[in-house]
């Protein structure tokens, strides 16, 4: 019996039972809806996340730090510490390599906390401290004004004013502030024991008078909130904050950040670097981490909809199970007319196959079409649930266009497969019972 | 009606290939403790071209030595060769294939697919002998013709009477050009009249495709038609011409 035949027999044996079949189809189509809604809502999570991650940072854009257990004090650092120092040495070696387009050693200002000041409105920021020269090598994308900066200037993060507290209303705002050109503030203060007057706690002040002289455009990461100040103001500021002076040959500088030609050459300094004993954080790692997360999600939803697709697996069989039951004269008619105990099997199997992927089709039919419906909604709910799964700090959930329901083709292609699979899983017990009945009892069956 | 009217006519024998060669057949049924000997011992020799009947009380056994003939049963044992194939030798896709090739069935009430049109019943044998779907169509119609059902031939089984229904069982039965054609009571749903038309057509079919007729019957006047007939009882043969 041909493929054609089959189809043809198959075809006229579902439409005469359109309920029956209706029903079925009913079940599977849940099935098979569930499972593409489920995958997609996490492909769409998936999606969110690694666009929010891809503008934390450019792939190519990578930090190099010493692992947290080497920030210890020197007595206190582990032995292997000795040789992961962020030092001119190692600024000298990556400089050297291939494929590096830039490189810089950044200090943290070290006042807990700076706080920037500007009108009558204070906020807390982080100052970082990198060489004038090299700012414009490291990558930062400048939204307006210039990236560089003197003695008294500074290039700041887009949202760093973006919260602040107001000190005459005495309450937060969020002023939308243009802060290129204008002086700001930037306020220390140290901490100093004395032992006389009582172990009374004295605080010191200082007050950086600072010009904004570039922008950064917004890119959803750490430089966001960053104000960039040349280093050598930091380190006088650092030393003054610490009360001693700083030896960079032992201590090291706080982070290098290096910017490479393209992502296949930063992999391969990151792995040089990691064995090194160093600690990279690029965004591509972040974005493996999460696709590792995600992965398991995936597998998690595709698993309860798997389960949904059981149910109806359930379904077929009994249809079918109903359909030897019903049909044994049938069955025992076409055997005496020459069917084969194979045609038969094959009959049946292709019948339970046809309503798995009959099933399987209308399923991701209503699946794209809820999908479009979610996506396209003005007011879809889901964004704020989107925005709560984005990383913390970059806040972009909610604000951006979010695709909820991510339903690529692959997803479409292989959930109909696997209905069309279960269903012939679920008839080949049916079909071998059919095809094992002996003809003429099967013939004379009430 | 009485059985022992029914070895009434004997006719000549004309025909001299065997299509059916029995020897000491026996179709026993277990229920349980008790053997039910169904068929106890028949011998019988059926010849090529012969218009056959099987009479016989209820229960004699009767169907079941036809289905034996068709292959769509087995012997408990002796030797049953049909169409120069030994039965009792054959696997099950043998048997398919022997009954797609060399038998037609024809039945007491029909056995058409409610579902399908009259053409697509008649169709069915020839896709399992594989023929192509063209040759299927062309054949179906052409068959139906012969027996007088051309413009029915959309027409579902429950939009024909019993006498057309039987007519679309004989052109689905004749389909695939067998050696053999096996009817139970063919006549057995039908009035007396119709009954007869059906038999006639029947008769003048197999005349024209050469086709060897057995026919399981309670009704005299067609074993009286038969070239030869047997007359069953408890399983054995206690009558013949
Ligand atoms: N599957 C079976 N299991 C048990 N006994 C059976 C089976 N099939 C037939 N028999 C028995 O075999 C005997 C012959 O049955 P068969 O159907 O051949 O009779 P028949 O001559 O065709 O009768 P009728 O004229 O009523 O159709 C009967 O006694 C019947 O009960
Ligand atoms: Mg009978």
């Amino acid at each position: 019996m041909s493929i054609l035949d089959l189809i043809y027999l198959v075809r006229g044996n579902l439409w005469r039972r359109k309920t029956r079949v209706l029903m079925t189809l009913g079940g599977v189509l849940i099935g098979s809806t569930t499972i593409i809604l489920l995958v997609a809502l996490g492909l769409g999570m998936q999606k969110n996340m690694t666009e929010s991650i891809g503008k934390i940072g450019d792939l190519t854009t990578m930090t190099v730090q010493v692992p947290p257990e080497c920030t210890l004090p020197p007595q206190q650092r582990p032995q292997q510490c000795k040789n992961a120092i962020l030092n001119d040495g190692l600024i000298e070696k990556i400089r050297k390599t291939p494929q590096v387009r830039g490189v810089a050693a950044q200090v943290f200002l070290k006042g807990s906390p700076t706080y920037l000041r500007f009108q009558n409105m204070e906020t807390n920021v982080v100052v970082m401290g990198v060489e004038p020269a090299l700012l414009p090598s490291l990558g930062y994308p400048l939204g307006r004004g210039e990236l560089k900066i003197s003695a008294n200037q500074v290039v700041v993060g887009p949202k760093v004013a973006e919260y602040m507290f107001d000190l005459r209303k005495n309450q937060p705002v969020t002023p939308d502030l243009d802060l290129l050109g204008a002086w700001v503030d930037l306020n220390i203060q140290r901490t100093s024991n004395r032992e006389e007057a009582d172990r009374l706690v004295q605080n010191e002040v200082r007050r950086l008078r600072v010009q904004v002289a570039g922008v950064l455009a917004e890119t959803g990461g750490q430089s966001d909130y960053v104000i960039y100040y040349p280093i050598n103001e930091v380190e006088r500021w650092n030393r003054w904050l610490m009360g001693r002076p700083i030896r960079r040959e032992v201590d090291g500088y706080d982070q290098i950040v290096v910017k490479m030609a393209d992502t296949r050459s930063s992999a391969s300094l990151d792995a040089a670097l990691t064995s090194a004993g160093y600690s990279i954080s690029t965004a591509r790692k972040i974005i493996e981490q999460f696709n590792r997360f995600f992965m398991s999600l995936q597998l998690m939803l595709g698993g309860i909809g798997g389960v949904a697709l059981l149910i109806s697996a359930f379904g077929i069989g009994n249809t079918m199970i109903m359909a030897i039951y019903e049909r044994t004269r049938e069955i025992g008619l076409l055997k005496s007319l020459g069917a084969k105990n194979g045609d038969i099997f094959k009959l049946f199997l292709a019948e339970a196959a046809v309503l798995g992927l009959l099933g399987g089709i209308l399923g991701a039919g209503l699946a794209v079409g809820l999908g479009e419906l979610a996506n396209h909604s003005p007011s879809n709910w889901f964004s704020q649930f989107n925005g709560l799964m984005s990383p913390t700090g970059t806040g972009i959930g909610g604000m951006v266009e979010v695709a909820i329901l991510v339903i690529p083709e692959w997803l479409v292609i292989f959930a109909i497969a696997f209905t069309t699979l279960t269903g012939a899983l679920a008839g080949i017990y049916p079909a071998l019972r059919a095809a094992s009945m002996q003809p003429l009892d099967a013939l004379r069956h009430e | 009606m009485s059985m022992g009217d029914c070895g009434a006519l004997v006719k000549e024998r004309k025909f001299s290939e065997p299509m059916v060669i029995i020897r000491d057949l026996h179709r026993h049924y277990r229920l349980g403790n008790v053997v039910v000997r169904a068929l106890n011992g028949i011998n019988l020799t059926i010849y090529t071209g012969e218009f056959f009947a099987i009479c016989g009380s209820s229960g004699s056994g009767k169907s079941t030595l036809l289905y034996l003939m068709g292959g769509m049963d087995r012997p408990t044992r002796g030797e049953l060769i049909v169409a120069g194939q030994n039965l009792a030798r054959q696997d099950e896709n043998q048997l398919a294939e022997f009954r797609c090739r060399r038998i037609g069935f024809i039945y007491q009430n029909f056995h058409l697919i409610p579902s399908l049109t009259a053409w697509q019943n008649v169709e069915i044998p020839m896709i399992f002998n594989h023929l192509p779907r063209s040759a299927r169509r062309q054949i179906a119609m052409q068959r139906l013709q012969e027996v007088g059902l051309l413009e029915r031939s959309h027409h579902r089984p429950n939009q024909l009477s019993g006498g057309q229904q039987q007519r679309v069982a004989i052109a689905r039965a004749l389909v695939n050009q067998p050696a053999l054609l096996l009817a139970d009571e063919p006549t057995g749903n039908l009035d007396n009249s119709t009954g007869k038309e059906v038999v006639a057509l029947l008769k003048n079919l197999v005349s024209i495709n050469q086709v060897t007729v057995v026919m399981v019957t309670h009704d005299m006047n067609l074993v009286e038609q038969a070239d030869r007939f047997v007359r069953l009882q408890d399983g054995r043969i206690v009558e013949s011409n």
